[in-house]
This record gives structure tokens, C-alpha cells and sequence, in this order.
């Protein structure tokens, strides 16, 4: 009779999350800049690659929770993460163990490459937990040998994830909800012909990247009064109008602008790119 | 010879697949240069196939224009004559990566994609020299018309990148130059008799180069990218002429604000807000150690601060915002926002000229452009260290449409004129252009040029009128 076991995904054993737990202590910070610092690692490529892991794993829930997160996120051309990061997160998870990250650092900075390399540890462990439970159901539907050493084993694994996973499930059935409801992005509207200054155009970009969020969707475009708020890079300044389901820019700042955001072109980049919390010290805020 | 009797003569040699009396697609190109004419286009596959055709078209008296990618500008590469079109792009090996002195020897159809992708895979410590031109464009064409590339401000024009040539001459001697033709290195130039000259900037009026050694550079393990907002020419310039003389940078040089409209789609109607940049620079910084890119970077923000060119800010966090600004960081690259502009007509007049006129030949140049009607679009370089620079005027316009095509015409030769007049000479001249150069000339050039062609080309039949 053939003993091996036929439930087709890999789960959680000791021996299996050896290799893993050893890279998630090489690369603990970048773990956390995967979800501090957007200049390091985008959130959207963060998604593509926990998406791109969790497809070779085939885990059912994280599939469900981190597809969530994407949506919610809005997929943007620019969240295109690089072909080589997507091809090495791959390859980690059909090895089973972390692979060499030296082509990364030909494409990436330092920095980043320990992000994806965090990134692909976090989602591997959560996909090998996720095919734990579904390798538990089938133990106990009968679709797999029945073992009680095995059963104790994945027991322990669920009991000790779900802290963390039932949350996670929650947050992302949240995710789901407001991106139902979120209004779509309409277009956005920009002075006649060439006359739109750079400072217009890169705004445009900027709040298609933010207005890719479902829940600033929500909150934006859902406002009843139109908002005008003016900005300063360097020497150009613009106006984002925003509000009553309509987004436009102009030049210069508007008469009616609330406020004005001021600061160099560099801080105000990296505030469109996401870097908020590193960045707002370098911008000056001043009602107009 | 006819036609007939031609065809007949290159089938013996190419058979039918290599030989094609269908060639409307060699009549144009991208500018505003008139169509030209031909009667057969043939495909060589190697040197001693285009010593066949040569040695045919000289017996028999027949024009011959070489020609290589199919992207060319200036009407360089359009037949005027009649007579054989020979393309060179099925000659596309790349025949030699020497790691010790540092060369590659190409043929004319290896294209810059095609080098880069090798040298990543095969000399990954060695690094060529890219340009703003779509990755399927010649690399060796490139460097015999002396085209400027990304570390053209360290290494100066491509024609001096060339160490050395093998060439067919207009009556089927193959020749060599370089120390290739003496000893078996493709080393250098020096010191035999510079004769490589003879085939650069001569538009293919001397011969046909067949391969070519190319000096490959160093390439340093870290690197980054700038940009920076210049408000005005002067400012602008003063910066570029700083980071030239501290012999520290890759590259620096600028692009006026209607490449960055154009960039996001605009396309007509182009209108500068009173408080836009007017130009933004480009600095490529590249370091052996980490400790060497921050102290050179922390050395370009202090010079731009100095030339009080502001807002410093890295390409990483542009493309990371607007991914289509990876087109102006990334060589080589297609400038879809130029090659795809309603009418698809593309020209330039770009020119090489001492640094002391280059401010009031770039503020004249773009206020010839407005009084014509045309955005002013500039791109400028310093080169080979700020010994010179560069003043390229940019135009984008309707192919189809004539009568925006004479107003085409009419301002390129005035810039022409513009630039010879700020002591600048025109690259890639045209026709109309090296008409303009060689009526400038001293008699003296004029004289030793018409001898060397005569010597070479007594009929004139190689890429007739050109020089």
C-alpha cells in the first residue's frame, strides 16, 4: 500500500521552518521596513511578492487576505515589483529554503533586498501555517492518514498562529468591504493642452497612487464640500482640487486653496511615494 | 548597368533571399529630409560579401549607400543616387570582448540592446557607453558619426572611443587601422599614423567599416542618479561647467522643460508656467566604494547649490512617482514621447562648441525655435571633461503635413547657421549642413578633404551627396 502522504502542499514541521526561522533572524529589520518604509519596499510590490510566494504554496487563506490587501491597495503600473524579485521569491518558495539573493543586490540596494528577502520569509512561514490547517481538515475528513503525532504537531502550529491570523482575517474581510463600497478614480482633471506645469502633473501621479487606496478613495472623493489645497515644490506651485467625486489640478496656488504644502521637490516625492511618517517633518504646512 | 543586369550580378553572388528591388523603406527616415532613390537593396552577411558588392559597384560604376538598423537620422542613410543600398544589419557579431585592454569588436549590425545584454552577461565588470536612442540602433554607427553617449563628459565623442577599423574601400581593398592592423590586440590608436580618422564623421564616403574595436571603460559598482531644477540658462551652465572640471562625474547635462511635458503626453500647445524650471539637469554619479558615490554625491549637491541650481532630488524617487522618467535614466532608451508624436517627424540640428559660447548659443537657438513656432527644446552636455559641449535644438513635427515641413527646413538651416556662428560645428551634419560647415571651412580643410575623397572615392558613389 502507498504511504505517502497525499495532501499536495507543504505544511508547517520543524524540520520545514528551519531554514526559515534562520533567515527571519538575518533579516528581522527589513521585516519591518517592508511595512515602515515605502522607499525601501513598496507596499504594492510588497503584495506582488507575498501573491507571487503564496501561488507556489498554494495557501487558500493567505491567497484570500493578502488578495484583499492588494485590492485595497489599488494595483498600479508603478507597483510593478522587478522581474528578478518576482523570479526570486519563486524560487524560494518551489525550493522550500531561502536561495541565494545575489542577483537582487544587482537591482536593488541593500536595504530593499533585505526587505524582499524579510517579505518572502513572513509569507512563507503564514503560507506553510495556512496549509497546515487545510492538512489538519483533510487528516480529519479522512482524505489524509489519520496521525495522532501528526494531528498534535499541527495542533500546536494552528494554536500558536491564530492570534495573529484572526486578525489578519478581519482586517482583510475590512479591506474587502471598503473596497467594495469605494467610489472607482475618476479622471483627473488638468489645465487645456501643454499649459499643465510639472508640479500638475507629478500631483496627478501622486494622487492616482494615493487615491489607489481604497479607504482614501472612500474618505476623498465622498468629502461634500470640493477641497482645495495648494503646494510649493522648490519654486512651482499648483493646487490639488479635490471632493463631490471629482479630482483636478491647476497652476499656481488657488484663491480658495485651505492650506499650502511647502517644502523641496525631494521630501514632497517621497511624501507622494508613501513615505510619510519619514518625510512630514521636511514639509511645511501653512493656511493660505 | 542596368537594373536588370544588376540584380542578375548580386543574385549570383547573395542568391534571391539577400537581394530586393523593393526598397521603399530606405527612402526615408525620421526628419525632414527629402526621399531619396534606389535601385536594389542587398543584405551582406560578411565582410567578404560586402567585398563582393564593392568590388561589383566599382567595375560597373555604381552608387553605394551603406546603411545599418533602419532608425537614422539627418537623411544620412537615404540614397540620393540611385544604385545599391547596402544594409548592413544581418552583420551583427559581436567578434571579440577583450577583458585585458579593454575593447569589443563589433560589427555594423550589432545594436546597443544586443551589447549591453552581452557585456552584462559575459564582462560584467566592463562597461560601453549608451545614448538616447532606441536600444535596436547601431552601435558602431554611432561611434562613426561620432555621436555623444552617457560617458561621453568623462570619455568624450564615440569617435574617439574607436581603436580601430577593418573597412572595405569604394574599390574592394580591404583595409586596417589601429594597433589591430599591426600586432594581434585591438589596443589603441597609438602610435601608428591615425588613419581611423579617414572613416569618422565621413558619413560612409570613405569606405565601408565591416568591424570595428571599441574601448570598453571600468564599471563601477555603485551608482545614482540625479535630477536638478534650473531656473534659468546661466545657472544652469555654470553648474554643468563646475561638475565637468571636478573630473568626477559620469555624466551631466540638460533637458529644457518641454521634454518633460512632452513626457507626460502633452504634445502641442506646449506653455511654460511663470514659475517652472526651465531646464533639469541629469548627474550620473558612480563610485568604486560606497563611501566614494556619498562624498562625489555631497560634492555635486554642494557645486548645484553653489550655482544656485535647486531642488536636487534623486531619479529613484521620480520613477518611483512617475515610472516613465526611467526613459531618461536608463540608456540605452526609446523616447517613445519623441518617436511617437502625432506626425511622427523628428529632427535636430546638434552641434559640439567651446563651453565660453555655449550660454549665448543655447538663449539665441531657443529663441530661433519660439520664432518659429516650435517649443524650445534643448538638450546639452558638457564633453570629454569640459573641453566642450553640446547644443542640441530638438524639433518635433508633422511629416504629413508640407508646409510645417518647409517651416521644418527653413529653421534647421537658420540654426545650423546659429551655431557655426557661436564657433559651434554640427554633428551627424545633413547635407544642408555640411554644405554650411564646408563653406565656413578654412580653405586648407577644404582642400586636404577634397584630395583624401579623391584619393578613395574619385566618382563620388559612396552615400553620394554627403560632405
Amino acid at each position: 500500500m502507498d504511504q505517502r502522504d497525499p495532501f499536495p502542499r507543504r505544511t508547517a514541521t520543524p524540520l520545514g521552518l528551519l531554514p526559515w526561522i534562520g533567515e527571519l533572524a538575518r533579516t528581522l529589520p527589513g521585516l519591518l521596513a517592508s511595512y515602515t518604509q515605502p522607499t525601501v519596499l513598496d507596499p504594492r510590490s510588497r503584495e506582488k511578492i507575498i501573491l507571487a510566494v503564496t501561488e507556489v504554496n498554494g495557501c487558500r487563506y493567505c491567497a484570500w487576505i493578502h488578495g484583499a490587501w492588494q485590492d485595497f491597495l489599488g494595483d498600479l503600473d508603478r507597483a510593478k515589483a522587478d522581474e528578478a524579485v518576482l523570479t526570486y521569491a519563486r524560487a524560494c518558495a518551489e525550493a522550500g529554503h531561502p536561495v541565494d539573493p545575489a542577483p537582487l543586490l544587482e537591482v536593488l540596494t541593500p536595504e530593499a533586498v533585505q526587505a524582499v528577502r524579510a517579505t518572502v520569509v513572513q509569507i512563507e512561514v503564514s503560507n506553510l501555517v495556512g496549509n497546515t490547517v487545510d492538512g489538519l481538515l483533510a487528516r480529519l475528513t479522512r482524505k489524509r492518514p489519520f496521525d495522532l503525532f501528526g494531528i498534535a504537531q499541527e495542533v500546536v502550529v494552528i494554536g500558536a498562529a491564530v492570534p495573529l491570523a484572526l486578525p489578519l482575517l478581519g482586517l482583510a474581510a475590512g479591506m474587502r468591504a471598503v473596497e467594495r463600497v469605494a467610489p472607482p478614480l475618476p479622471e483627473i482633471g488638468m489645465p487645456p493642452g501643454g499649459e499643465a506645469n510639472l508640479l500638475c502633473h507629478m500631483l496627478a501621479a501622486a494622487v492616482r497612487s494615493y487615491l489607489g487606496n481604497a479607504a482614501l478613495r472612500l474618505a476623498l472623493l465622498n468629502l461634500p464640500v470640493e477641497i482645495a489645497v495648494g503646494v510649493q515644490a522648490g519654486r512651482t506651485t499648483a493646487t490639488v482640487r479635490v471632493g463631490r467625486g471629482s479630482v483636478a489640478m491647476e497652476n499656481g496656488i488657488a484663491g480658495d486653496a485651505r492650506m499650502v504644502l511647502e517644502g523641496e521637490v525631494e521630501p514632497l516625492l517621497r511624501l507622494a511615494t508613501g513615505s510619510v511618517l519619514s518625510e512630514l517633518g521636511n514639509i511645511r504646512i501653512r493656511p493660505h | 548597368m542596368t537594373v536588370n543586369d544588376l540584380t542578375v550580378a548580386l543574385k549570383e553572388i547573395f542568391g534571391d533571399a539577400r537581394v530586393d528591388t523593393n526598397v521603399a523603406r530606405y527612402l526615408n527616415d525620421i526628419t525632414e529630409a527629402p526621399r531619396g532613390q534606389a535601385d536594389i537593396v542587398v543584405q551582406p552577411r560578411s565582410a567578404d560579401e560586402v567585398v563582393a558588392v564593392m568590388g561589383l559597384a566599382h567595375a560597373h560604376g555604381v552608387p553605394v549607400t551603406p546603411v545599418v538598423a533602419g532608425y537614422n537620422v539627418a537623411g544620412l542613410a537615404i540614397p540620393r543616387n540611385g544604385g545599391i543600398v547596402l544594409d548592413l544589419t544581418l552583420m551583427d557579431r559581436i567578434v571579440e570582448v577583450n577583458h585585458d585592454a579593454m575593447y569589443v569588436v563589433v560589427e555594423p549590425g550589432v545594436t546597443f540592446g544586443q551589447l549591453k545584454a552581452h557585456l552584462d552577461a559575459e564582462a560584467p565588470e566592463l562597461v560601453y557607453s549608451y545614448p538616447f536612442a532606441p536600444p535596436f540602433t547601431s552601435v558602431l554607427a554611432n561611434a562613426l558619426l561620432d555621436g555623444l553617449n552617457n560617458l561621453s563628459l568623462r570619455h568624450g565623442a564615440m569617435g574617439q572611443w574607436i581603436n580601430g577599423v577593418e573597412a572595405v574601400l569604394p574599390d574592394g581593398t580591404v583595409v586596417r587601422t589601429g594597433a589591430g592592423a599591426v600586432v594581434d590586440s585591438w589596443f589603441g590608436r597609438a602610435p601608428l599614423p591615425d588613419l581611423t580618422g579617414l572613416f569618422v564623421s565621413t558619413q560612409g564616403t570613405t569606405g565601408v567599416v565591416t568591424s570595428a574595436a571599441l574601448q570598453l571603460q571600468p564599471k563601477p559598482p555603485y551608482r545614482a542618479r540625479w535630477f536638478a531644477f534650473a531656473y534659468d540658462l546661466a545657472h544652469a551652465h555654470a553648474a554643468m561647467t563646475a561638475l565637468a572640471r571636478t573630473g568626477s562625474f559620469d555624466d551631466v547635462g540638460l533637458m529644457t522643460w518641454p521634454a518633460a511635458k512632452m513626457l507626460f503626453g502633452a504634445t502641442h500647445d506646449l506653455a511654460r508656467a511663470e514659475d517652472e524650471p526651465l531646464a533639469f539637469l541629469f548627474i550620473d554619479v558612480t563610485g568604486a566604494s560606497e563611501m566614494e558615490l556619498d562624498a562625489r554625491t555631497a560634492m555635486a549637491r554642494r557645486l548645484l547649490g553653489e550655482a544656485e541650481v535647486e531642488s536636487i532630488f534623486a531619479v529613484e524617487d521620480l520613477v518611483r512617482l512617475v515610472p516613465r522618467y526611467a526613459k531618461l535614466a536608463e540608456l540605452p532608451t526609446t523616447l517613445d514621447f519623441l518617436l511617437d508624436y502625432p506626425g511622427g517627424g523628428l529632427t535636430w540640428v546638434g552641434a559640439y562648441g567651446p563651453g565660453g559660447r555655449w550660454l549665448e548659443g543655447a538663449e539665441k537657438g531657443l529663441q530661433l525655435l519660439e520664432e518659429h513656432g516650435f517649443p524650445p527644446f534643448l538638450v546639452a552636455r558638457p564633453m570629454n571633461g569640459g573641453h566642450f559641449y553640446v547644443l542640441r535644438f530638438v524639433v518635433c513635427f508633422d511629416k504629413g503635413d508640407p508646409t510645417e515641413v518647409d517651416r521644418v527646413r527653413a529653421v534647421m538651416g537658420q540654426t545650423a547657421d546659429l551655431v557655426l556662428d557661436h564657433g559651434y560645428v554640427p554633428y551627424k551634419a545633413s547635407a544642408d549642413a555640411a554644405r554650411r560647415i564646408l563653406a565656413r571651412a578654412h580653405p586648407g580643410f577644404t582642400e586636404l578633404w577634397t584630395r583624401v575623397r579623391g584619393l578613395l572615392d574619385p566618382d563620388h558613389r559612396m552615400n553620394p551627396g554627403r560632405w
